[in-house]
């Protein structure tokens, strides 16, 4: 996964006019997804990026929220890459998903033969 | 041979200033640190400008999870960072070097901040230095203590090693076999449900300052190593069988009210772990002829801990070192240190290195700052 950004590096950034956006690819696969941040409104408080379900469940008072963003552009390109990592996410959670689906019990059974070995295993143990 | 410090001191600067990042764990630390020019000595110390930190605490009764803990350093660190420059009153131009904790860790919270730390390198253009974590203590606990060649006893919530330096290397002379004291000391302050502010190993302490009968625990050193988990389950079963009625198994040795108490649980499991590091370090001193003992890491904020040490050494009529909490708890400023004194040497780290890694022992480090 690639994060690209044509800005320039100086201090505040003024020179960014290009929004940041992300290419997905992987060796083998005959796949490039490009990933835009949208139109928005964008936030720093990211749909993906909060307490896990353990903590929530806990009961636990936040306390280690994001600020929120300034009015500059290094505070505008803050939540839009917060939207940006948020749709990356999804997008990498449903591949895992579809790729788990596909390839249930082929991997299942590959897993429990690392694990608990096979038949012939068995039978040279007696 | 003196080794050189001062073949990259910038025209025009009299100093070299460092920032460092610390998050291997649940501690996010921010440190800013000014070395002068010329071998450190007692005469040329290095100068703490700024040593902040933020701890993630959980409910009692639970660990840190990385996920949990990568956000509360994703979501701290920049705030701490502008914290640490004002608190030096410096910036972005004063400094030289941004150094951060390269490992070993866990890899979510390292993550956040090695994104933190390359950021800044970018932004601001000064290069990267990454540090291991374990170096950092033992660096600045020499600087802080002024020992000069220590057996190092390292131990905290994630290692436990007996560490001496030879030839360019800190080698490990002995360490855990399974968990590391620290974590051995959390998990049953969870088992107990006592509070995780300001930290588990903290409040077992005074716990076990009450403690005063023994109970009998398992005591596991091999050789210069030793294991802990075994002692970990065994009180386990016995705080679980006495409070919370859970694998409940009668107690054999059952002497009176006192030792179904926290306090007494807390004291033994401390003079058990406490008595099996004395004995390691005391050996590896014998091994190296040395008589200088620095411990370092969270675990060595143990007062208890260092009086015992203290018995040992001074029997072999040695000296033994120690900080206190600010720089033995996990902190900006030792990365801080460490960094700078490889930054020193002509180290840097390119960005496509920048890369953490979980596993980074001590002995990997090769130490070019010191040739003695």
């Amino acid at each position: 996964m690639t994060v690209l950004n044509k800005g320039d590096n100086n201090d505040d950034l003024n020179g960014i006019e290009n929004r940041p956006f992300a290419i997905y690819y992987n060796i083998g696969e005959a796949i490039e997804k490009r990933i835009e941040v949208g139109d928005g409104p964008h936030f720093t408080k990211g749909k993906t990026s909060g307490p896990s379900d353990f903590v929530l469940k806990a009961g636990i008072k936040d306390k280690d929220k994001p600020s929120e963003a300034k009015d500059s552009c290094l505070g505008k390109l803050r939540s839009e890459l917060t939207t940006l990592q948020d749709k990356i996410n999804v997008y990498l959670t449903e591949r895992m998903a579809s790729n788990s689906s596909g390839n249930n019990n082929e991997e299942a059974k590959f897993e429990k033969e690392i694990l608990d070995g096979t038949a012939e295993d068995d039978e040279d143990e007696y | 041979m003196v080794v050189d410090l001062d073949q990259h001191l910038k025209p025009g600067k009299s100093s070299y200033v460092a920032i460092g990042l610390e998050g291997s764990a649940n501690k996010l630390g921010v440190g800013l640190i000014r070395h002068h020019p010329g071998q450190l000595s007692l005469s040329n110390r290095a100068e703490v400008l700024a040593n902040i930190r933020d701890t993630y605490i959980t409910p009692p009764g639970e660990g840190f999870l990385p996920r949990d803990t990568a956000r509360h350093h994703r979501n701290w660190v920049v705030r701490l960072i502008k914290q640490a420059l004002d608190e030096a009153r410096l910036g972005k131009d004063d400094i030289d070097v941004i150094c951060f904790t390269k490992g070993p860790g866990m890899g979510a919270p390292l993550q956040s901040v090695v994104i933190a730390a390359r950021t800044l390198s970018l932004l601001w253009d000064i290069p990267l230095v990454g540090v291991n974590h374990c170096i950092g203590h033992i660096e600045m606990g020499r600087e802080i203590t002024g020992a000069h060649n220590p057996v190092v006893l390292y131990v905290s919530g994630g290692n436990t090693q007996v560490i001496a330096y030879s030839k360019q290397k800190y080698r490990i002379f002995g360490e855990t076999l399974d968990i590391a004291i620290g974590n051995c000391l959390d998990r049953f302050a969870r088992t107990l449900e006592i509070s995780n502010d300001p930290s588990p190993g903290y409040n077992i302490e005074q716990l076990a300052k009450k403690g005063k009968h023994f109970v009998e625990l398992p005591y596991t050193v091999k050789g210069m190593d030793l294991s802990m988990s075994g002692i970990l389950a065994y009180i386990d079963e016995i705080a679980n069988t006495l409070f919370n009625k859970k694998n409940a198994k009668p107690l054999q040795n059952e002497e009176g009210k006192n030792k179904n108490k926290k306090n007494n649980l807390c004291f033994s499991l401390q003079e058990c772990l406490f008595s099996m590091l004395v004995e390691i370090t005391e050996r590896a001193m014998a091994h190296v002829n040395s008589n200088e003992v620095l411990i370092v890491g969270g675990v060595g904020c143990n007062e208890r801990l260092q009086e015992m040490m203290k018995i040992m050494v001074s029997d072999r009529n040695g000296s033994i070192f120690a900080t206190d909490e600010r720089f033995c708890i996990d902190n900006g400023i030792m990365i801080a240190h460490a960094g700078l004194l490889s930054y020193r040497m002509g180290d840097t780290t390119s960005l496509e290195d920048t890369v953490c890694t979980q596993q980074y022992r001590t002995d990997q480090v090769l130490v070019k700052w010191r040739d003695d």
